[in-house]
C-alpha cells in the first residue's frame, strides 16, 4: 500500500515498439488507426490536439507543393513571355495559393475531430514513428509480427490527403481558368503539377520523418539561399548598391519574392522554437545489469530503462517472472550522483552490495524515499545521472507543460462508481449549508474566472449581497480573492471566513462594498466578529508598503484582530527539509534530537494548531464569526480554516466528508499544488514557491488522529496515500494550481480523479478506522509541546521496520471483527431459544395437562 | 509517629497545565497515604508516603505558602496552603516520614485485601535453569555459596561450568570485586551462554591463574566457537599520555583496583566496550529529563532542546546497544559472552536482562518476566534499596534510575514490537512503581541475603500475587503468540530516531498531556466483550441443545438425544481444551448454517457446536484467563480452579429444565452492546473520567463505572463458566435482590462452596487496586 512504486501485475509487455494490446484482445498486435501504443503496451486514442510544430510540419508540406506550382508557373513565362502577362501570371500565383489553401482547410476539416479546423494527434516522439514497418519484432526468430500501422497519425496520411485534395482542385479551377482566357499553353502547369505531385507523395512516403525533424532548419536555410541567389540575380550587372536597391525596389515581384523568403525564414524560426525533443534529455535509453536498490530489498540483474515519463526498473523475480517497478520524475526529488564511492560511505548504506568498482546514483522521492543504482559502468552512470536531473528538471520547471505530466496518459484502470470530479460539487455543499441557515445563494459572479481567477466558478455568497458588490470588493482583495465563507458552524450560526489581503496599500484605502459584504457574514445574535491575520504584524507593515495590509480598525468597526504568524514558503521548505535531512541520518555522531529541535517542524506543528483552536475556541464557545487571510489567502489560510473545521465538523471526520474538505480548502480554494509541491524534503528549491503546507496540513491532521483515536472514520494510511499523491500522483487531482487551470488543460476529461480511485470499497476499505465511534463534540487536542509527536509513520516509514506495525494493524481488525461477529452471533442465538423456548412452553403446557410431572427448577 | 496536623482545609491544587484553574480542597494525612480530597470535583489523589522523594517549601506568595511534593513515580503536586505554620508543619511532618531502617517499611505495616495472602510462590532459581537445559554436560550446579560465604550477593545456588573445581571458583571469587565471579546466567538453545561477574582486582598487572582458568572452563561449554567475548559495559578509560597528571590520576583509578582484564594474560578471547554511564550521570540524566516534565508550558524548541540536553534517550539507547551486541553474539556468531561492568549489579543486569529478553520468547510472557526480574535482578543482588532510595540509611548518592532505565528500554522493544509482549504498559508502570512504593516484600533489600534476614516471605505479601490476581489488567491485548516476533530472537536495529519519549511513564498524571482517546484501553474493553459474549453464547447454545432435547424427548419419547447431546459435551470440552493448547483463532461465517433451524434440530445444535468451538477461544473452565479475573499462572490459582472444574460441569443438570424466567434473567444478565469508553465523561458515582483512567463495562447493563463501582462478586446468570464477573453496583443489587437469582445463587452455592471465598475475595479488589497504586 504504502510503497510509491507502481508495481504491475501484468508483466508481459508486447515486443517490439510498436505492437500492443487493442482493447479487450489479449493479442499483441497493430494498433487500429488513431491510436497508439503507450508504454503499458495498450493502444491508447490519439487524444493531443495539434501542436505549433505539427502545424507548421503541414504548412511545411503545403509550402513545398506551393514552390513547386510557382517555379512551374515561372518557367511558363520564360517560354511565352509575350502571351503571358504579368496579370495572368498573378491570377495564376493566387490560383494556385488558393488551391494550396482550400486543400489545407478541408485537410484540417476531414480529419477528427471532423468539421473542426484542428486535428487531434498522437505525440511523435521518434524519427521511428515514421517508419514502424522496420520494427517488426520476430518472436522467437520464427513469426513476423506485423505491428506496422500509422503511428504518428494523422500527419502522415494528412499529407497524402493535403496533396490529393490539392490536385483535385487544381484540376477543377485551372481548366476552367484556361477555358475563361483561352491560352492553352497555361495548361502545362497542371500537367507538370500532375507530375510533381507524385513525386513529392513519393518523398513524403520515403522521407516524411526526416522532413518532419528538420524542416525547420531546411526552411531557413533554403529562405537564406534562395534570398541570396535571388539577390545575385537581380544584382548581377550592377556595381553599385543604389542602382541594386532601385532595381529591386522597381520590380514588384522581387518584392514578393523577398517578402516570401522572410515569411519563409521566419516560419522556419517559429517552427525551430517549437521543436519540442523531450528525447534529447534522455542520454541513455536503456542500462543494462545494475543493482538497483531501495531500503528493503536489493534488486540484481535489474534493467534500466528511461522513458520520457519514469524509470522502469525491470528485475527477474525469484520465481522467474519478471517484475517492473516504476517511479516517475515527478516523483524524483533529488538526483546525488556518488562517483567514487567512499568506503565510509558504503558502510552507511543499507544492503551495500560487496562490489567495490559501484558507482552509485541515489535517488531521493518526493514520498520520502530513497532508492540507489549501482551501475558499474562510469560512464554509464554518468549519462544516466545527467538524464535523470535533466527530466526531473523538464517535469519540475515553472513553465512545465501539464499535459505532458504522467495523469495525462495515464488511463483508467478501473470502474469508476463515483466520479471525483463531480462528486463535490457547489450544491451539494450549499444544500447543506441550506440546512442550516438560509442567508446564503450560489452566485455565478465567477462565470469564466471574470472576478477571481483562484476561485471556482460558482460560489456561495450571502443572500443580501447583490454579484455587483462581490465585483468591487473582489478589487479592493488581492488577487480577487474576495471573503467567501467556508464554514457555518451549527450551534452558534458564527461563520469562518476565509479571503485574501485587503489592498489598503499605505495610503489606506478604503472600500464600502467590502466592509458590507463582511459585515453580512456576521451573525445575527453577535454581533461581532474576530479578524484573524496569519501574519506578524511587522510583516502586515512591510505588506502595506507593497500595496496590501490588514482591515484597519476605523473602517471594520464591529472586528476586532488578531495575529497569529504562521510560516511559510522557503522557511517552512527549509524546515520540512531539515527534518527530512535528521530522519535520513543514520549517523551516531549528531544528535539527532538536537536536529530535530533545530528543523522546527514540530514547532510548525504546534503552531498551525494552536491557531486553529484559536479559532474553533472562537466559533464554538464565543459563538462570534472568523475572518481568516494571510497575504494571498492560499496557503496558511487554508490550514487554518480547514483544520478548524476538522476540530468542529463532525462530518469532516469521516471519510468523505475529509475529502470533501480537502476538495473545498485547498483544491477549489486554490492552493496551487503544483507550484507548492514541486520539491519535497531533499530537493532544492527551484523557483522558490515549494512549501510543504498541505504536508504539514496532513501532520496536524494525524496529530489529532492521534489524540482522537476512535473520532476519525479513517486511519493514517489515508492520510500517508494523500501524502504521496500530492506530491506524485497518476491522478490529476493535485496537479493543477487552481481550478481556472484544470479547465483550461481540460483536466476532467484527460485525467482520472484521485477520489474515483479512492471511492472504491477495496481501495476504501484500507483506509477505515476500526474504532471510530461518531463523535459529535469539537475536538479540543492539547497542543503543549509534549503532545506533539513526530508522525514517524510517514517521515521514517522507509527507515524503520513497517511489519510489527502492519501486524498490529491486523490484530486491530481481528479483534474488532471477533467482537462484531460474536455480537450477531449471540443476538441470533437468543432469538432463537425465545423462539423454542416459546414452542417448548406450548408443548409443555399440553402434556401438563395430561400428566403432572414436570421438572422445574 | 506523631502528627501535629491531620487534616489542613481550604487547600488550593494548581493544575500544572492549565494555571487559571484551581481546585481547593482538604489534605488529609494518614500513616500511610497523604490524600488529597475535592469536593467539587470528587477526585481524589492518593499519595503513599513512601513513594514520596522530596518535599519543597516554595516562596510565599500573596495567596499563601506554596508546598511541591513530588513522588518517585512522577507525580508532581503544587499545594497552596493558607497558612504559613500549617506549611511548615505539613513539611516537617513529611519530611521525617521516611523510614530509618528497614523495620519500619511500609511492606511490614501494610495489610492487604482478602484475597491477597501471604503467600510466595516459591521462585526456584533451578526450575528456571532446567528450563534453559541447566545442568548439562556442561554446566553444574555448585552449592559452595549457599551460606554467602563466597559472595553475600549471589543466590545460594550458582551454575558454573563442569570443568571448574572449588579451587578455582574460590580463587575467581576472590579476584573479582565483591566476590561476584562469573556466573552462568543465561543459556541458549544453541549452546551459547551469557555470564555475568563483577570487574577483576588486576590493578597495575594483577593476574590470576584461577580466574584465567576459569574463563577457558567457561569458553569450553560452547562447542560451536573457540572464541568468547568479554564485554565491558563501561565506558572505555583511555588514558591520555600527554597530560602526566591525569595519567597518575588514571594509574591511581588502577591501583585502587578498578581494572579489566588484561588481553594479554586471557587467550582467544575478544574484547569489546559497550559504554553505559555510571550511577551518577544517569541519576543526573533523569533529574534533568524531570526538570523537562516539571516545566510550565514550554515551547517546541524549549522542550525538544532540554530532553536532548538531559540525553536520557541517549542512555536508553546505549543500554540498548549493548543488549542487542551481546543477543547478536549469542544468536548469529555463537559465541559465548560474560558481561561485567564495576560490581556487576547494575549495568551488567541491565544488559544480560535485556538480552536474555530479546533471545528468549519466553521471558517476553507475563510469567516469564517476571523469572527475568527474579533471576537477574533480586538472585544476583541489584541494590533495589539503595538505588531507590527505600529508606534513610542509604547514601543519596547510591540512588539511580537503574531499574527504571530497564523498564523504558523494555518500553522502547514493546514499541517496536508491539505483538511481541504479553505485558503491557501498565504491567511495566506498575512494576516501576512497585520497586519504589515496597508495599510488596519483593523489593526490599540489597540482596537475596537481606531478604532472608528479613524474612520478608513470611511477613510481606507478594508483588507476584497482585500480578497475577489482577492479570486481566496487565495482558497486551495486541500480543500474538503464534506471530514471529513473539517466538524469534529479536534484533532490531536501533537508530537515535527509533527511541520516544515515554509520555505515559513521565506524564501519566497530567491527563490534559495524553492523548484523549485511549486505543489500548478500546482493545481491552473489545476483548473483555469477547469473553463475555463467548461465554454467554455458549449457555445459550447449551439451552437451545436443552430445549430440543426436551422437545424431542416429549414429542418421540426416547431418550437417546439426551445422551447424545451428553457425548456432544464431552467432545466439545475436549476439543476446546486443546484449542486451549494452540492457540489458532478462526472466526467463521455464522450466518449460513443458521437459517434452517426448522427443519432438523439435531442437526443444527451440531453444527452450532461445532462452530462454538471454532469460535470460542476461551474455554468454559475457569481456568480460562481470558473470561476470569484469576491468573493461570500461579500454581496455587490453579490448583484452586481445578478444584472447581468438576462439581461446575455438573452444576446445572440436563435434567433441569429451563423455564421462561430462568432464560429470562439469563438474558438479561449479560448485556449485547458495551458502552463505548468515549462517549461518558463522567461514571455513575460522578467522578469524572479522564482519557488516562482504566474504565470499566458492567458485563450486565453495559455501562462505563469507574474501579471503585464494580464490583466483581457477581455470579452472572447468563455466564456458561459461572466465572465471577464485574458488575456494577446497581446491577448487583438487582440480580442478587430477584427471586430467581436466589434458586440460581442456591444452586451455584449447593455445588461449590469455595466459589464463596474466591467471592468475597474479589469483591474488594477492584476497589483497592486504585486506592493504593494508582493514586487518584
Amino acid at each position: 500500500m504504502s510503497r510509491n512504486f507502481l508495481e504491475k501485475s501484468k508483466i508481459y509487455l508486447c515486443p517490439g515498439k510498436y505492437c500492443g494490446y487493442q482493447n479487450n484482445s489479449t493479442n499483441c498486435g497493430a494498433c487500429q488507426r488513431g491510436y497508439r501504443v503507450n508504454t503499458e503496451s495498450i493502444c491508447q486514442l490519439c487524444h493531443e490536439t495539434l501542436s505549433l510544430y505539427n502545424f507548421m510540419y503541414i504548412v511545411f508540406m503545403a509550402l513545398l507543393a506551393l514552390s513547386f506550382h510557382w517555379y512551374f508557373i515561372n518557367r511558363l513565362q520564360k517560354k511565352k513571355q509575350r502571351e503571358f502577362t504579368l496579370v495572368k501570371q498573378t491570377i495564376l500565383y493566387f490560383l494556385s495559393i488558393l488551391e494550396i489553401l482550400l486543400a489545407f482547410i478541408f485537410t484540417l476539416l476531414t480529419f477528427p475531430p471532423i468539421g473542426k479546423l484542428t486535428m487531434n494527434v498522437c505525440q511523435v516522439k521518434l524519427l521511428s514513428d515514421f517508419y514502424p514497418m522496420f520494427h517488426n519484432p520476430i518472436v522467437n526468430y520464427r513469426k513476423k509480427l506485423r505491428c506496422s500501422y500509422e503511428v504518428v497519425y494523422p500527419l502522415q496520411s494528412a499529407i497524402f490527403v493535403l496533396y490529393t485534395y490539392a490536385s483535385l482542385i487544381m484540376l477543377l479551377l485551372r481548366p476552367l481558368f484556361v477555358s475563361i482566357i483561352h491560352q492553352k499553353f497555361i495548361s502545362a502547369s497542371i500537367y507538370s503539377a500532375l507530375h510533381f505531385y507524385p513525386c513529392l507523395l513519393i518523398l513524403h512516403a520515403l522521407c516524411g520523418g526526416f522532413i518532419y525533424f528538420s524542416f525547420p532548419i531546411l526552411t531557413i536555410t533554403s529562405a537564406i539561399f534562395l534570398n541570396a541567389i535571388h539577390f545575385t540575380l537581380i544584382a548581377n550587372g550592377e556595381n553599385n548598391w543604389i542602382s541594386f536597391i532601385r532595381k529591386l525596389c522597381g520590380n514588384i515581384q522581387n518584392w514578393i519574392i523577398y517578402l516570401v523568403h522572410v515569411i519563409l525564414l521566419l516560419c522556419g524560426l517559429i517552427s525551430l522554437t517549437q521543436f519540442e525533443d523531450e528525447y534529447h534529455l534522455i542520454l541513455l535509453p536503456t542500462v543494462f545489469l545494475p543493482v538497483f536498490r531501495d531500503h528493503l530489498q536489493s534488486y540484481p540483474e535489474s534493467i534500466v530503462n528511461v522513458t520520457l515519463h519514469n524509470v522502469i526498473i525491470t528485475h527477474k523475480q525469484s520465481d522467474g517472472n519478471y517484475k517492473e517497478l516504476w517511479i516517475f520524475y515527478t516523483n524524483m526529488d533529488a538526483i546525488q550522483p556518488k562517483f567514487p564511492m567512499k568506503t565510509e560511505f558504503r558502510s552507511q548504506l543499507p544492503l551495500s552490495p560487496s562490489m567495490s568498482s559501484t558507482y552509485t546514483i541515489i535517488v531521493r522521492l518526493k514520498t520520502l524515499e530513497t532508492c540507489y543504482f549501482d551501475v558499474s559502468v562510469l560512464d554509464d552512470a554518468i549519462k544516466l545521472a545527467e538524464s535523470l536531473d535533466a527530466l526531473i528538471t523538464y517535469t519540475d520547471g515553472l513553465n512545465c507543460d501539464v499535459t505532458f505530466l504522467f495523469p495525462f496518459c495515464f488511463p483508467r484502470d478501473f470502474e469508476v462508481i463515483q466520479d471525483g470530479w463531480t462528486a463535490f460539487s457547489v450544491e451539494s455543499e450549499f444544500s447543506r449549508l441550506q440546512a442550516i441557515s438560509d442567508e446564503w445563494r450560489i452566485s455565478d459572479v465567477n462565470k469564466n474566472f471574470a472576478i477571481c481567477e483562484t476561485y471556482p466558478e460558482r460560489l456561495v455568497v450571502p443572500k443580501s449581497i447583490t454579484d455587483e458588490y462581490l465585483k468591487r470588493s473582489a478589487q479592493f482583495r488581492s488577487h480577487g480573492r474576495f471573503p467567501l465563507l467556508c464554514y457555518l458552524h451549527k450551534s452558534s450560526k458564527s461563520c469562518i471566513i476565509r479571503c485574501a489581503q485587503p489592498l489598503i496599500g499605505s495610503s489606506v484605502r478604503r472600500c464600502k462594498e467590502d466592509e458590507g459584504l463582511v459585515n453580512a457574514m456576521l451573525t445575527q445574535r453577535h454581533k461581532k466578529g474576530w479578524i484573524l491575520d496569519t501574519r506578524h504584524a511587522n510583516v502586515v507593515k512591510s505588506a502595506q508598503n507593497k500595496g496590501g495590509g490588514c482591515e484597519p480598525d476605523q473602517h471594520y468597526a464591529l472586528w476586532k484582530r488578531l495575529h497569529r504568524h504562521l510560516d511559510k514558503h522557503n522557511v517552512l521548505q527549509e524546515s520540512f527539509t531539515k527534518l527530512m535531512d535528521a530522519c535520513i541520518d543514520q549517523s551516531e555522531k549528531d544528535r539527532w534530537l538536537s536536529k530535530l529541535d533545530n528543523s522546527n517542524w514540530l514547532l510548525h506543528v504546534k503552531e498551525a494548531l494552536t491557531t486553529a483552536c484559536i479559532v474553533a475556541q472562537t466559533i464554538d464557545c464565543e459563538e462570534t464569526s472568523v475572518l481568516i487571510h494571510g497575504s494571498d489567502g492560499w496557503d496558511t489560510t487554508l490550514l487554518v480554516t480547514s483544520l478548524a473545521q476538522i476540530l468542529l465538523d463532525p462530518d469532516c471526520r469521516t471519510i468523505t466528508g475529509f475529502e470533501a474538505l480537502i476538495e473545498r480548502e485547498w483544491i477549489q480554494a486554490g492552493h496551487p499544488f503544483r507550484l507548492r509541491c514541486s520539491r519535497s524534503g531533499f530537493g532544492r528549491s527551484t523557483h522558490g514557491q515549494e512549501s510543504p503546507l498541505f504536508t504539514l496540513f496532513l501532520d496536524c491532521t494525524w496529530q489529532l488522529l492521534q489524540q482522537f483515536a476512535c473520532s476519525f472514520e479513517f486511519n493514517d494510511t489515508l492520510l500517508i496515500e494523500l501524502f504521496q499523491h500530492a506530491y506524485s500522483s497518476k491522478f490529476g487531482t493535485f496537479i493543477f494550481n487552481n481550478e481556472k487551470e484544470k479547465l483550461k488543460y481540460n483536466g476532467i476529461k484527460h485525467t482520472v480523479s484521485l477520489w474515483s480511485y479512492f471511492n472504491r470499497p477495496e481501495i476504501l476499505h484500507a483506509f477505515l478506522n476500526p474504532f471510530y465511534e461518531p463523535n459529535l463534540s469539537v475536538l479540543w487536542p492539547s497542543v503543549a509541546a509534549q503532545s506533539i509527536i513526530l508522525w514517524r509513520s510517514l517521515y521514517l516509514r522507509f527507515y524503520e521496520n513497517q511489519i510489527p506495525q502492519r501486524e498490529v494493524w491486523d490484530e486491530y481488525l481481528l479483534i474488532k471483527g471477533k467482537e462484531i461477529q460474536l455480537r450477531s452471533y449471540v443476538n441470533k442465538l437468543r432469538q432463537e431459544l425465545l423462539e423454542l423456548e416459546r414452542k417448548c412452553t406450548e408443548k409443555t403446557n399440553m402434556i401438563k395437562t395430561e400428566k403432572d410431572s414436570v421438572v422445574t427448577i | 509517629m506523631k502528627f501535629k496536623h491531620k487534616t489542613v482545609e481550604n487547600v488550593r491544587l494548581t493544575d500544572r497545565f492549565n494555571t487559571r484553574q484551581q481546585i481547593i480542597g482538604t489534605i488529609y494525612l494518614t500513616s500511610t497515604h497523604l490524600i488529597f480530597t475535592d469536593p467539587e470535583g470528587k477526585r481524589e489523589t492518593w499519595i503513599l508516603h513512601s513513594l514520596i522523594s522530596s518535599v519543597d517549601k516554595l516562596p510565599t506568595t500573596q495567596q499563601g505558602c506554596p508546598l511541591r511534593v513530588r513522588t518517585k513515580h512522577f507525580l508532581s503536586a503544587e499545594f497552596l496552603i493558607p497558612k504559613e505554620r500549617d506549611c511548615a508543619d505539613l513539611h516537617a511532618t513529611l519530611n521525617q516520614l521516611k523510614p530509618d531502617s528497614y523495620e519500619k517499611l511500609y511492606c511490614f505495616l501494610y495489610q492487604a485485601p482478602n484475597y491477597l495472602e501471604k503467600i510466595w510462590d516459591p521462585f526456584l532459581l533451578a526450575t528456571e535453569y532446567m528450563r534453559m537445559g541447566a545442568p548439562n554436560q556442561h554446566w553444574k550446579i555448585e552449592d559452595g555459596n549457599s551460606n554467602f560465604d563466597m559472595c553475600d550477593t549471589y543466590p545460594p545456588l550458582i551454575y558454573v561450568p563442569t570443568l571448574t573445581s572449588k579451587a578455582m571458583l574460590i580463587g575467581s571469587s576472590k579476584f573479582r570485586s565483591r566476590g561476584r565471579l562469573p556466573v552462568l546466567t543465561y543459556l541458549h538453545p544453541n549452546g551459547a551462554s551469557i555470564t555475568r561477574c563483577s570487574q577483576p582486582l588486576s590493578g597495575f598487572s594483577a593476574r590470576c591463574q584461577e580466574d584465567e582458568q576459569l574463563l577457558q572452563c567457561i569458553l569450553k561449554t560452547n562447542p560451536h566457537s573457540n572464541t568468547m567475548y568479554i564485554i565491558d559495559t563501561r565506558p572505555r578509560v583511555s588514558i591520555p599520555i600527554k597530560s602526566s597528571s591525569l595519567r597518575i590520576n588514571a594509574v591511581a583509578n588502577r591501583a585502587a583496583g578498578k581494572g579489566y582484564e588484561n588481553e594479554g594474560y586471557y587467550s582467544n578471547i575478544q574484547f569489546k566496550f559497550c559504554p553505559i554511564e555510571n550511577i551518577h550521570i544517569m541519576r543526573t540524566s533523569l533529574q534533568k529529563l524531570l526538570e523537562v516534565s516539571d516545566m510550565k508550558n514550554p515551547t517546541m524548541n524549549q522542550y525538544l532542546n532540554a530532553l536532548d540536553s538531559s540525553s536520557w534517550l541517549q542512555h536508553i539507547k546505549s543500554v540498548l546497544d549493548a543488549a542487542i551486541f551481546i543477543a547478536r553474539v549469542i544468536d548469529i556468531e555463537k559465541k559465548n559472552v560474560l558481561v561485567h561492568c564495576s560490581d556487576g549489579w547494575d549495568r551488567t543486569a541491565q544488559c544480560c536482562s535485556l538480552s536474555s529478553l530479546l533471545l528468549c520468547p519466553y521471558y517476553r510472557s507475563i510469567h516469564g518476566f517476571r523469572m527475568l526480574i527474579e533471576k537477574e535482578w533480586l538472585s544476583f543482588g541489584h541494590k533495589f534499596s539503595d538505588r531507590c532510595g527505600h529508606t534513610t540509611t542509604s547514601d543519596n548518592k547510591e540512588q539511580s534510575p537503574v531499574f527504571l532505565q530497564f523498564i523504558e528500554a523494555v518500553w522502547q522493544l514493546s514499541q517496536i514490537y508491539p505483538t511481541a509482549f504479553e505485558f503491557n504498559e501498565r504491567f511495566l508502570i506498575s512494576l516501576h512503581d512497585h520497586s519504589h512504593s515496597c508495599q510488596y516484600g519483593n523489593f526490599i533489600g540489597n540482596c537475596e541475603k537481606d531478604r532472608l534476614d528479613l524474612c520478608v516471605k513470611e511477613r510481606t505479601y507478594s508483588f507476584w500475587n497482585f500480578i497475577l490476581q489482577n492479570v486481566n489488567d496487565f495482558k497486551n491485548p495486541l500480543f500474538r503468540p503464534q506471530s514471529s516476533y513473539a517466538s524469534e530472537v529479536l534484533l532490531p536495529v536501533i537508530n537515535a530516531q527509533t527511541l520516544k519519549f515515554w509520555l505515559s511513564m513521565y506524564h501519566r498524571f497530567d491527563s490534559a498531556l495524553l492523548p484523549k482517546e485511549n486505543i489500548s484501553n478500546t482493545l481491552t474493553r473489545l476483548v473483555d466483550h469477547t469473553t463475555s459474549l463467548s461465554d454467554h453464547a455458549r449457555l445459550l447454545e447449551k439451552r437451545i441443545r436443552e430445549l430440543n432435547s426436551t422437545f424431542d424427548n416429549n414429542q418421540t419419547t426416547t431418550t437417546s438425544s439426551s445422551s447424545t447431546t451428553t457425548s456432544n459435551e464431552g467432545v466439545d470440552d475436549s476439543d476446546i481444551e486443546k484449542r486451549n493448547h494452540h492457540n489458532n483463532i478462526c472466526l467463521p461465517e455464522f450466518d449460513s448454517g443458521l437459517s434452517d433451524v426448522d427443519i432438523s434440530q439435531a442437526r443444527i445444535t451440531d453444527s452450532i457446536s461445532s462452530k462454538l468451538n471454532t469460535i470460542l477461544q476461551p474455554p468454559p473452565s475457569l481456568s480460562d484467563v481470558e473470561s476470569g479475573f484469576s491468573g493461570d499462572y500461579s500454581p496455587h490459582n490453579k490448583a484452586l480452579s481445578s478444584s472447581f472444574i468438576l462439581p461446575h460441569q455438573s452444576s446445572i443438570d440436563l435434567n433441569d429444565i429451563p423455564t421462561l424466567e430462568r432464560i429470562a434473567l439469563e438474558l438479561n444478565s449479560i448485556a449485547l452492546d458495551w458502552r463505548s469508553y468515549n462517549a461518558p465523561v463522567h461514571c455513575a458515582c460522578s467522578l469524572p473520567f479522564d482519557s488516562a483512567q482504566r474504565k470499566y463495562n458492567c458485563w450486565r447493563c453495559g455501562e462505563n463505572y469507574c474501579t471503585r463501582c464494580i464490583e466483581r462478586s457477581i455470579h452472572l446468570p447468563g455466564l456458561y463458566s459461572n466465572s465471577l464477573a464485574p458488575v456494577c453496583k446497581t446491577c448487583a443489587r438487582s440480580i442478587k435482590s430477584s427471586p430467581s437469582f436466589a434458586d440460581f445463587s442456591a444452586l451455584v452455592k449447593s455445588k461449590s462452596t469455595d466459589f464463596i471465598r474466591s467471592q468475597t475475595a474479589m469483591k474488594l479488589s477492584r476497589s483497592m487496586i486504585d486506592q493504593f497504586i494508582n493514586d487518584r
